[in-house]
């Protein structure tokens, strides 16, 4: 059986409130029951925009076109309490920095507290311990109760970030949004945070959108891989294809540029990434090998590799791979 | 044999926490670079990585044992002295536009470091030009302010200033780790460029072995202020021989 569409992303363009220019352009992406997508670009790609897009927190992007469709209801048409009550319960986040979510100076088993609270009035603090608890030993915390009754501030920025998924967790989300979780962490502690989330979606069949710049983390984790170029989802499709056979010249670049153990020396990217993204055309033609004149005019169109593989290109490109 | 430009000998430095506890952050460190030679130092975060760093410049005093700089010793200087022994070390820190005074043009924050050397307002220009050029920057940057440049051209403008004496020691502590990775390798290329063109010797700190790995000859693990395992770069990730190193491998996340 097909798993089910939880979120469906269409033609989405996005701007920040007040600004003139598009941060995302034509994104589309779905996401399904029980798959973990990784979303991978650089700084300034719109990886972050497309996580606030979903999310709906006010005051941060505006939909000029499209639609993020959660369960088939668009976002944007969505009352407040509506979507209050959909942030936390329906689509989970955690953010790049642990203390980002979490109180430092409040007690952990309180913070699950309120974040169940929220969501359930009847919730006790018993209850909402014993919640915790399970979660915790879910996530194979050596010791539940020490956690519990620690503040943030005592504990590392690794235990926090384990903290700040089982307490996203909580109230038991359909989707978990990750925005570079791992990113200002030790490499052991990230290994461990990657095992765990994986370990989530075993046992809660969680789907897991995660933005990442960390190929590592993608070739562990990602059923499905997005990569993002000046605001726009330039290659999708699984993983393998789109790290082992990669179609866009951009990705293809980008996996040179990764170091490796084998001390091979990693390949810049010449130019700089652009500051405003093209109207239309292809935002990567100034630094792409491939590009000829017309790529900076014309239209965007997918290119399909096999099967929901797929890559943006300017239409009437011969792309000669 | 020639002496290496760099011989640190058993260095041990403790720092004493809130609350009186002593936390040893080095202890007995031992490391050398020999002239020409790129030699990476990888841990994790608290391994003792920036305090080795401080102790190497002499922004902090160890507590025991030496640091040789082209057969000085560091931690006896003062004044003067360090002021001309710092002229042939020269640091890249991790965040590039903090370690440019923000008010100031980039071609003035050159010419701060060009002055002892080179005389005459013309040809310091020149030689800012020249500077720029070499680390991939046009001309036109000598105008431009840290805020109005990405954090690649920010770095490459650090590493401008910091060949502009030709020292003999390039020490880079993080220096790529808050860059993206196109613009990171960018960096690793330009420096491997000047290291292959200059003959200057690197001492690359990172917390990232695969870069480590694509741009040093030999590597120092540290582990908890402790030289766990040292080698041949290649060796120590094919053939590690301590447990810890082993472990830092295993979590490395490839494709």
């Amino acid at each position: 059986m097909e798993a089910e569409n939880l979120l469906e992303i269409s033609s989405l363009c996005v701007r920040y409130p007040g600004a003139e220019a598009t941060a995302l352009r034509d994104v589309e992406l779905v996401l399904k029951a029980g798959q973990i997508t990784c979303v991978i670009g650089e700084s300034g790609s719109g990886k972050s925009t497309l996580f606030h897009s979903i999310l709906q927190l006010p005051g941060r992007v505006e939909i000029t076109q499209g639609s993020v469709r959660f369960r088939g209801n668009d976002l944007k048409a969505m009352p407040k309490q509506r979507l209050r009550e959909l942030r936390g319960k329906g689509i989970g986040a955690v953010f790049q920095e642990p203390g980002a979510s979490l109180d430092p100076i409040r007690p952990i088993r309180r913070q699950f507290y309120e974040t169940l609270r929220a969501h359930d009035a009847a919730v006790t603090v018993r209850k909402a311990e014993e919640k915790a608890e399970e979660i915790l030993r879910a996530l194979e915390f050596s010791d539940p109760h020490r956690i519990l009754k620690s503040c943030p501030a005592q504990l590392s920025g690794g235990m926090n970030q384990r903290v700040a998924i089982a307490l996203a967790m909580a109230p038991e989300p359909d989707i978990l949004l990750c925005d570079e979780p791992t990113s200002a962490l030790d490499v052991t502690v990230q290994a461990q945070i990657v095992e765990e989330l994986m370990r989530l979606r075993e046992t809660f069949g969680t789907c897991i959108l995660l933005i990442t710049h960390n190929m590592g983390v993608v070739a562990k984790m990602a059923d499905h891989v997005a990569v993002m170029y000046g605001g726009r989802i330039v290659e999708y499709g699984p993983r393998k294809d789109v790290l082992h056979a990669p179609a866009h010249p951009y990705t293809r670049a980008l996996m040179e540029a990764i170091p490796t153990l084998d001390g091979r020396t990693p390949k810049g990217i010449p130019g700089r990434r652009p500051d405003v993204f093209p109207e239309k055309g292809c935002a990567f033609a100034p630094r792409c090998r491939m590009s000829c004149k017309e790529c900076e005019t014309r239209g965007m169109i997918r290119h399909t590799i096999s099967g929901d593989h797929w890559t943006l290109c300017p239409e009437e490109v011969n792309r000669g791979d | 044999m020639t002496e290496p430009v760099l011989d640190v000998r058993n260095v041990t430095k403790t720092f004493r926490e809130r609350g009186g506890r002593r936390l040893r952050a080095l202890d007995g460190v031992s490391l050398t670079v020999s002239a020409g030679e790129c030699v990476g130092v990888v841990g994790e975060s608290g391994c003792g990585k920036s305090t080795l760093a401080r102790v190497i410049t002499r922004l902090i005093l160890p507590d025991s044992g030496s640091v040789r700089f082209c057969g000085t010793e560091m931690t006896e200087l003062r004044g003067g002295k360090l002021r001309s022994a710092y002229r042939n070390m020269k640091m890249i820190f991790q965040e590039p536009r903090s370690s440019f005074d923000p008010r100031l043009n980039i071609g003035t924050s050159i010419r701060e470091a060009l002055r002892p050397v080179v005389r005459g307002k013309k040809e310091q220009d020149e030689q800012i030009a020249r500077l720029l050029l070499s680390v991939g920057l046009e001309e036109r940057f000598a105008d431009a302010y840290p805020g109005q440049m990405s954090g690649g051209e920010c770095q490459r403008a650090a590493i401008a200033r910091a060949i502009a004496q030709r020292p003999k020691l390039l020490i880079c502590d993080e220096a790529t780790s808050a860059l993206d990775v196109s613009v990171q390798a960018q960096v690793v290329e330009l420096l491997d460029q000047i290291r292959r063109e200059t003959g200057i010797s690197f001492l690359f700190i990172s917390h990232d072995l695969a870069l480590v790995s694509s741009f040093c000859d030999r590597v120092y693990v540290l582990c908890g202020g402790r030289v766990a395992e040292h080698g041949a770069t290649l060796r120590v990730i094919r053939e590690p021989r301590e447990e810890y190193t082993k472990r830092l491998i295993g979590s490395v996340l490839t494709m």
